[in-house]
């Protein structure tokens, strides 16, 4: 006797939010318990106290003064408002001619009583479904390990008020080859062997003395917070074998060295970088930069956050960078007057991606002459952004790049070109220019941009005008929930029936971002610390930031995921992604994702346009 | 019309002298005036080691009853059937190996279990003509009387609706699949008794979604 064997239904089931987390003896008491019904097109569904699944067709759903609440599909359930929080309404009609299961009565309340998962997919609402979905992905990835975490033993610590002679006791009886020197927990300077040989022995310098005179003063550090990846990049920049971490507060927290470092990561992309400086000719970068495209399959593979491999990523190409700034240097001799290399868009933002091109211009000291210096800087940059694009950051379609004049200026002419951009500006060229807003310089003398950055940060703030119409440029984006079927995809062209993930998705949280941050003076660029900041300083509600954050990293994890898919196949890696590639639970918290960006937009309209 | 189907149906429980079949003519005589969304039906399915049905032999039968416009799954029901002969080529269709067999039921206990799931009911079947005969066939051996119940059978009612629409059905159109397609219900694996049973039953109920108030003799083979 076998009255189960209903295959067809058990596997339909599996692929269906939340009943695929139910397991086989549960989906098996569940297909064998369902009525199925067939309605056409136009027919009303009554509701009783039971659930409803879509096999097939569609559903639209009506609150008590008839507003269409959502329109669902196969693999979609709803019910009465009183059985289920979310996905409940008060009538149901059929859109399309529709399939429909019904669970036996009392069968809904029995699976919540024996399955977690199932229970939470009808009782928490949109936001934090979506939150468990990117908590409850690991951080496996040591890639992603924070300089914080290799710190094992407090630091060995001298006042620099004590004699060269105790300090190098210390040293020898902790087999320390570098000691760091702090006066009252903050650290004034480092003394290391070659000090000790180079300053104090070669030079015949009384040991009485104290520390304070033969130590290297206010050393490189790096933050506790920051990814071991980024120490070592600063290491290799510097030619630094030790480093001293600072915790948020500037107190020391410890020391690590290179072979804290070697031991911690011995994975490529470590490598990649080091490499990255040692680098002698462009050829070898780009032969290096080759690798780039696996290093990101495998962060994907591991799971990394996508925040996190987007960060790694910039990471990579500030250092392809700052390395083409060397080398031309190294061939074109020093620069003759100071300079800072900017990085805007993706790269500013620290969101740099598999496929993003360059954007970046240069900002020169004002003593800049153009007759004198010209040539050297144009020669400078197109070093760097021929360099950069056989790295694979192509051009920057729109011409934004450092090798062409126009994005050449002194510190005082871009100030000008801020400024016009602020005070007079246009709905169209706002939306060429928002890419300029996420600036950061990523090689030279960053000083030379700070008032740069103060004009931005005060003068952006002060102008409603540009605000709005940044705010308009934001709405631009809308995310892509339409009334059929919740996700709505490109009806036309190359990419017909995908969705567009970048401009429907993470662009309009960048946009959103970006906007609140100009607005409200906060100095942060990448987006997810500007909306923190946004948070702390009460300028954003913090649950809502919190649904922005988990929604631009669910988006951004599953356009990786599919770029990294499209690499493995040998294809060029896009942002639009087929739902029906997708699994029903990922579809599922990807209309969370975009409920959320659709509610933070109507903010927008709100806060910025006066509109409701 | 209706009222001699009725008439035979009748007369068929006044003959028949096997008890089980008699029952089963007689409990669907009230049924045969119900709105066709209202009567309970079984749809049924079967899978044959081929198409002679004093030659070939059941292997596997399928059921699911609809009661009140709805299918109920938790009345569906598969059995696999004994047979003395070996599978042989039919195993590549219907995915039966021979030992599978070995938990397949004595065909006489599943035939008792049938007829009793077919009490209360009109029998719902795609192609019915086929089943039946191998359903009738086992009938004469186990209980010695034929079976020939009222029935319904979608590919009759399909023919027929095609029909009234285009002058000529195109070949393989009234195939389960194909008719299920034109209804826009999923596409299903196929070649298993149940799943064929549960998709006569989804396209019955899409058939007669356009006019459930009409009288179900109107559907009756």
């Amino acid at each position: 006797m076998s009255s189960g064997e209903l295959t067809d239904i058990q596997r339909f089931l599996s692929q269906a939010s939340p009943f695929a987390e139910l397991g086989d003896e549960l989906l098996a008491m569940v297909s064998g318990n369902l009525q199925i019904i067939y309605r056409r097109r136009g027919s009303p569904i009554a509701l009783d106290q039971r659930l409803y699944l879509v096999r097939s067709g569609a559903v639209e759903l009506r609150n008590q003064d008839g507003t269409l609440i959502d329109q669902i599909g196969p693999g979609d359930g709803f019910g009465p408002r009183a059985l289920v929080d979310h996905n409940g309404c008060d009538s149901a009609q059929c859109s399309e001619d529709s399939l429909l299961y019904l669970l036996a009565d009392g069968l809904f309340e029995k699976l919540c009583e024996l399955n977690k998962p199932f229970r939470r997919f009808f009782t928490v609402p949109h936001q934090s479904r979506i939150r468990l979905a990117v908590a409850n992905r690991g951080d496996t990835l040591s890639l992603t390990a924070k300089v914080g975490s290799l710190l094992q033993r407090s630091p060995v610590t001298i006042d620099s008020s004590a004699s060269i002679r105790s300090a190098a006791e210390r040293m020898s009886e902790q087999r320390l080859s570098s000691m760091l020197v702090c006066d009252n927990g903050r650290l004034v300077g480092m003394f290391t062997d070659s000090d000790l040989r180079r300053r104090v022995v070669a030079a015949g310098l009384d040991t009485q003395q104290p520390v304070a005179a033969v130590m290297s003063p206010t050393p490189i550090t790096v933050n506790a917070d920051s990814f071991v990846f980024e120490a070592i990049v600063t290491m290799s920049q510097h030619n630094i074998h030790h480093i001293p971490v600072l915790d948020n507060s500037g107190q020391l927290a410890g020391l690590i060295t290179t072979t804290d470092l070697i031991r911690a990561q011995r994975s490529q992309p470590v490598f990649l970088v080091g490499e990255v400086f040692k680098a002698q000719s462009r050829d070898k970068l780009a032969e290096i930069a080759s690798a780039v495209p696996d290093l990101f399959a495998r962060l994907v593979e591991a799971d990394g956050r996508a925040g996190d491999i987007s960060r790694l990523l910039t990471v990579v190409s500030d250092a392809i960078t700052q390395r083409l700034l060397q080398l031309g240097e190294q061939q074109l001799g020093a620069a003759p007057v100071a300079y800072a290399w900017l990085g805007f868009g993706s790269q500013g933002r620290e969101d740099q991606n598999i496929s993003s091109d360059q954007d970046n211009a240069l900002l020169l000291a004002d003593n800049y002459c153009d007759e004198q210096h010209g040539d050297y800087f144009a020669q400078l940059t197109a070093f760097v952004c021929d360099g950069l694009d056989s790295c694979g950051y192509v051009y920057c379609p729109g011409g934004i790049m450092a090798m062409n004049s126009q994005w050449r200026m002194t510190a005082s002419d871009w100030q000008r070109q801020f400024r016009r951009w602020i005070n007079q500006p246009e709905p169209k060229a706002v939306m060429h220019t928002s890419i300029f807003f996420d600036l950061r310089v990523v090689a030279g003398a960053a000083e030379l941009a700070q008032p740069l950055q103060q004009t931005i940060l005060h003068g952006a703030a002060e102008n409603r005008i540009f605000l709005a119409h940044l705010a308009t440029n934001c709405l631009k984006h809308t995310p892509p929930l339409g009334f059929f079927r919740n996700l709505v995809v490109e009806g036309r062209g190359e990419h017909k029936d995908q969705l567009d993930l970048k401009h429907k998705g993470s662009i309009a949280i960048t946009d959103l971002a970006r906007l609140y941050a100009l607005a409200n003076r906060v100095s942060a660029i990448n987006t997810s610390e500007r909306l923190r900041d946004l948070a702390d300083t009460g300028a954003l509600n913090r649950k809502d930031v919190r649904n922005l954050l988990d929604a631009n990293e669910f988006i951004n994890t599953i356009r990786l995921q599919h770029q990294a898919q499209e690499l493995a196949r040998g294809q060029q890696p896009d942002n639009y992604v087929a739902p029906s590639t997708l699994s029903s639970l990922q579809r599922s918290h990807l209309k969370d994702a975009f409920h959320i960006i659709k509610r933070s937009q109507e903010l927008i309209a709100r806060n910025f346009l006066g509109g409701g | 019309m209706f009222s001699s189907k009725r008439l035979t149906l009748w007369n068929r429980a006044r003959i028949c002298k096997a008890k089980p079949i008699a029952k089963i003519y007689r409990s669907q005589l009230p049924l045969l005036t119900l709105r066709v969304d209202q009567a309970p039906l079984l749809a049924i399915d079967l899978e044959m080691t081929g198409l002679d049905a004093h030659r070939d032999h059941i292997l596997s039968i399928g059921w699911v009853p609809i009661n009140r416009g709805a299918i109920d799954t938790e009345g569906a029901q598969h059995w696999l059937i004994k047979t003395d002969r070996e599978v042989g080529d039919s195993a590549t269709i219907h995915g039966i190996t021979d030992s599978q067999r070995a938990t397949a039921t004595d065909k006489k206990q599943v035939m008792g279990r049938f007829l009793n799931a077919c009490r209360g009911r009109l029998l719902l079947f795609h192609h019915a003509p086929l089943d039946l005969a191998f359903i009738d066939r086992s009938c004469r051996i186990a209980f010695n009387s034929g079976f020939r119940p009222a029935l319904i059978d979608t590919l009759a009612a399909e023919r027929k609706r095609l029909a009234r629409h285009t002058d000529s059905i195109g070949q393989g159109a009234l195939r389960l699949a194909a008719c299920r397609e034109r209804y826009g219900l999923p596409s299903y694996s196929g070649h298993n008794a149940l799943a064929d049973a549960l998709a006569t039953a989804e396209l019955f109920l899409a058939q007669v979604s356009a006019d459930g108030d009409s009288p179900v003799s109107r559907y009756l083979l």
